[in-house]
């Protein structure tokens, strides 16, 4: 800035204009930054990511147990016990599971998954994942829909009572 | 680079000039494109009276009653974020807005501030019209306009302040549509209609919310639209009539550097006046630019009140009662502060009485004003002596009101019985 | 007429002046208000308890998990019983037995009620009251009382075990039990209604517990400080006209007993517990 070019009768009054102009400007941009994070609240009335399903021993092997209102499926294989994501990795449907076939079905564009949830034809990029879970203390299987888990991973299941 | 010459390479700039299509504010004829050729501010004139400028004239009140609605149009488009209009979620809204949603509390406090101050500006308004004889001559038809606008406004703050549904709203509801049922021969019906039902329930809650959030402000957006247009069309804010001979004043006041090259700033313009202005302000007519000498003043005044409004919704909560709850009356069950008048007259009445009649005509009376006598004796005068007698009437008027709302906020205790306010 | 002063001031206030002064009042807000904000009273509390958990933690898994440990708005939704609490929010230990020794508000809850009572079934405020959805002490505590939603304190608390379990099943010497057996050794019913039995000379008590300290009438004169409903339902048992004349017997109780009854009291409420948050029900719950 050339303050030289200002006379110094009239550099009170500038500052001022300055003042002013610097104030609104940066009113107006803070308030736009506070309406965006105004429009993210510290808690929802969501319901919570974790979940408790009966205990790993009631599951038979190679059945295929539908958890609805958290958009999840138990399986139990030869390993154990697994949770697995029953949202489709291309845009968000809720996938169906073919009984007959064994494979899951994305009813929005024909994604289809196998049975450990690899998926074999359509648009899905990736896998079913599947969500951490884990033997709560009071026995039941406790999981956590935000939380993915590795490829493999199995919760193992008590070989007496399994 | 300067932070200047930046600013002057981006103002030379294609884009720029597409965008605002004139020249550099420092000539008259630049200064009158920047109103005319801009959709917003094209709602002034290009110059007005010297008169209408002066502060102690109008105070502002109109423009800042506009600003406080635009206000309360942003904080309520916001609130709507996360308020859901049912009798099981509102009142949850409120705690939520208040603890966690970030900000929440500030901007609540906003609008409930805001709209009681529009209260207040609004009235102010119209018994500075009122004072100033404003409403006469060719402005009779803008008061009803006026009016029109003042009673929206009140239908803003009842409506609004059900939402909540706490007990001040279950009970302002019930308290409000008995008085609606009053009504003779269609009451019931009315009744009805604005509940939505028989009972203040869900129903009630979501029609006060769509007249809260899209019928009155499409109603307000239409009659400020006239109103705005009528002051251009009606000659103008009103001021007295022109002298004959053209006042002797200095030039318009300096307000900012005359440093070259700086006018693109908004508060930078009013620099020494070039002979152009000099020309307009021996015209009969009196009269200066609106840019910038009537903008650099509104925006003053919106910078003052955003400002002080601010302040106010940082320290004071808005109010917030218990959830609503049918089965209890809260004691003393007091209106807001704008409705106590109403709710003495009505405590000492019938409902017809208290609840249709004395409204109803102070609404007609108000709306009669300009053709009681449509003369043009004393505009643009404060209290002109020649008005002498419609001034005490409007007085009285005013301060009954007043003296009502006092009493109603301060000398009724439990069971509304008349107490002193020291004995609480 | 006009002093040098206003004069001065007057002066001043043009309006590029007042434009600045608008401005920066209008940052001073936005800047108190962002600070208020982002210091929420529950943000100290679950520092102190991460840095409780970081420090304590000895093995791998214990790191990990004092690691993950997030410092946000915690909360249990409790949709069956129509509520969010927050308490945990600054009460952050209550199910972790290792911080039985800190201080509060991030200590560990005491006794063994959390095992049975499990907090992600049953939240807090069924029992402890208090407004659940508040993240400030004095909101979520109703303080100052008195206040709509206070907390349940002390001895008080056993009123929240009736609004549940049955006569039946009433610990035989707690507060509650004693009381429930005053309300028929005195003869209540005799005048007062409580579900489908007893007369209607004095108030129905069948939802007294729900009732809030402003529904009951403190007389012309009372200007003590204490308006709670517990404050005034012991005065009243003690002595009935203690705040009006009243028409009550006086049963001339001691504060032991008057204690246990307005225990029982406080256990008549109307709040709606879903049928599979209740314990078997005993005979007086309609």
């Amino acid at each position: 800035m050339d303050e030289n070019r200002e006379t110094p009768a009239l550099g009170r009054r500038a500052l001022i204009a300055r003042i002013g102009w610097g104030a609104f400007a940066a009113s107006i941009a803070g308030s736009l930054a506070a309406g965006v994070r105004y429009m993210f609240p510290k808690a929802l009335d969501e319901p919570p990511s974790k979940f408790k399903a009966p205990p790993p021993d009631t599951y038979g092997v190679g059945s295929v147990y539908a958890v609805e209102e958290n958009k999840s499926f138990i399986l139990r294989d030869a390993g154990g016990v697994f949770a697995m994501s029953a949202v489709c990795t291309h845009l968000g449907c809720t996938v169906k599971h073919m009984d007959a076939k064994g494979e899951f079905h994305c009813p929005c564009h024909g994604s289809v998954f196998d049975k450990d949830g690899t998926n074999i034809a359509g648009p899905a990029p990736r896998p079913l994942p599947r969500l951490d879970a884990n033997v709560a203390r009071d026995g039941r299987l406790e999981v956590d829909t935000q939380v993915e888990a590795a490829k493999d991973y199995r919760v193992p299941v008590d070989a007496g009572r399994g | 680079m300067s932070a200047h010459s930046l600013m002057e390479s981006l103002r030379c700039s294609a884009i720029y000039r597409s965008i605002v299509r004139r020249g550099p504010a420092d000539n008259d004829i630049d200064r009158s494109l920047a109103i005319t050729s801009n959709v917003f501010l094209h709602l002034h004139p290009v110059k007005i009276r010297r008169h209408a400028l002066r502060f102690t004239y109008t105070f502002g009140l109109g423009g800042i009653t506009t600003l406080l609605f635009l206000i309360l149009c942003v904080t309520g488009v916001l609130l709507m974020f996360y308020y859901v209009p049912s009798p099981e979620r509102a009142y949850r809204s409120m705690q939520d807005l208040r603890y966690v949603v970030p900000y929440g509390t500030f901007l609540r406090n906003l609008h409930h501030w805001a709209a009681h101050a529009m209260i207040v500006t609004a009235a102010l308004h119209m018994a500075r019209v009122f004072y100033t004889g404003a409403f006469k001559g060719t402005r009779q038809f803008n008061w009803v306009v006026g009016v029109i606008l003042f009673v929206l406004t009140l239908g803003f703050s009842f409506t609004g302040y059900l939402l909540p549904w706490d007990q001040l709203a279950f009970w302002a509801i019930t308290v409000g549509t008995n008085m609606a049922a009053a009504v003779p021969l269609l009451g019931g019906m009315i009744r009805y209609a604005l509940l939505g039902g028989n009972i203040v329930g869900a129903n009630a809650l979501l029609r006060f919310y769509v007249l809260h959030c899209a019928v009155l402000p499409a109603l307000v957006f239409v009659f400020l639209a006239v109103h705005f247009w009528r002051v251009r069309k009606d000659g103008g804010i009103s001021g007295p009539p022109l002298p004959a001979e053209v006042p002797e004043e200095g030039p318009p006041e300096r307000l900012f550097a005359t440093t070259p090259g700086r006018s693109y700033a908004l508060v930078a313009l009013p620099r020494e006046a070039p002979a152009a202005v000099e020309e307009s302000r021996k015209s009969p007519e009196d009269t200066v630019l609106t840019y910038p000498h009537l903008l650099v003043r509104e925006a003053a005044a919106a910078m003052v009140v955003i400002g002080g409004l601010l302040l106010v919704a940082l320290f004071l909560n808005a109010h917030l009662e218990e959830a609503a709850n049918a089965l209890k009356t809260p004691d003393p069950a007091k209106a807001p502060w704008y409705f106590l008048g109403l709710q003495e007259v009505v405590s000492w009445s019938t409902p017809f009485i208290g609840g249709v009649l004395v409204p109803g005509l102070m609404v007609l009376a108000l709306l009669a004003i300009p053709y009681v006598r449509p003369n043009s004796v004393g505009v643009g005068v404060w209290f002109h002596p020649a008005r002498r007698r419609a001034v005490i009437a409007f007085t009285i008027g005013l301060v009954l009101n007043v003296l009502l709302i006092v009493v109603g906020m301060f000398f009724r205790g439990h069971g509304w019985s008349l107490v002193w306010p020291w004995s609480n | 007429m006009r002093g040098p002063l206003t004069a001065r001031l007057r002066d001043l206030a043009t309006p590029p002046v007042l434009i600045a002064f608008g401005g920066v009042l209008w940052m001073i807000a936005l800047l108190a208000m962002v600070l208020v904000d982002a210091n929420p009273e529950w943000e100290a509390h679950q520092s102190e308890y991460r840095k409780r958990l970081a420090a304590a933690a000895d093995d791998a898994a214990s790191v990990r998990h004092a690691g993950r440990f997030k410092v946000q708005v915690k909360q249990i939704d409790l949709p069956a019983l129509e509520r969010v609490d927050r308490c945990v929010s600054c009460h952050v230990g209550i199910e972790d037995p290792a911080f039985a020794d800190a201080p509060q508000p991030i200590a560990t809850h005491p006794g063994d009620l959390l095992t049975i009572h499990t907090p992600e079934r049953f939240g807090c405020t069924i029992c402890h009251g208090g407004n659940g959805r508040a993240t400030s002490r004095e909101d979520a505590h109703g303080l100052p009382e008195p206040s709509l939603n206070p907390m349940l304190r002390g001895e008080f608390l056993q009123g929240s075990c009736g609004k549940c379990h049955g006569d039946d099943e009433f610990v035989a010497g707690s507060r509650l039990e004693v009381g429930r057996r005053l309300f028929d050794h005195y003869g209540c019913r005799t005048c007062h209604r409580l579900y489908q039995s007893g007369n209607t000379a004095g108030p129905d008590l069948t939802k007294v517990g729900s009732k809030k300290f402003d529904a009951f009438f403190w007389g012309n004169d009372y200007r003590g400080t204490d308006r709670s409903v517990v404050y005034w339902l012991e005065s009243h048992f003690k002595n009935p006209s203690a705040f009006y004349p009243s028409t009550m017997l006086n049963f001339k109780m001691t504060d032991e007993n008057a204690r246990a009854l307005v225990v029982y009291m406080l256990s008549l409420t109307d709040e709606r517990i879903p049928d599979r948050l209740q314990p078997s029900r005993g005979p007086t719950k309609p």
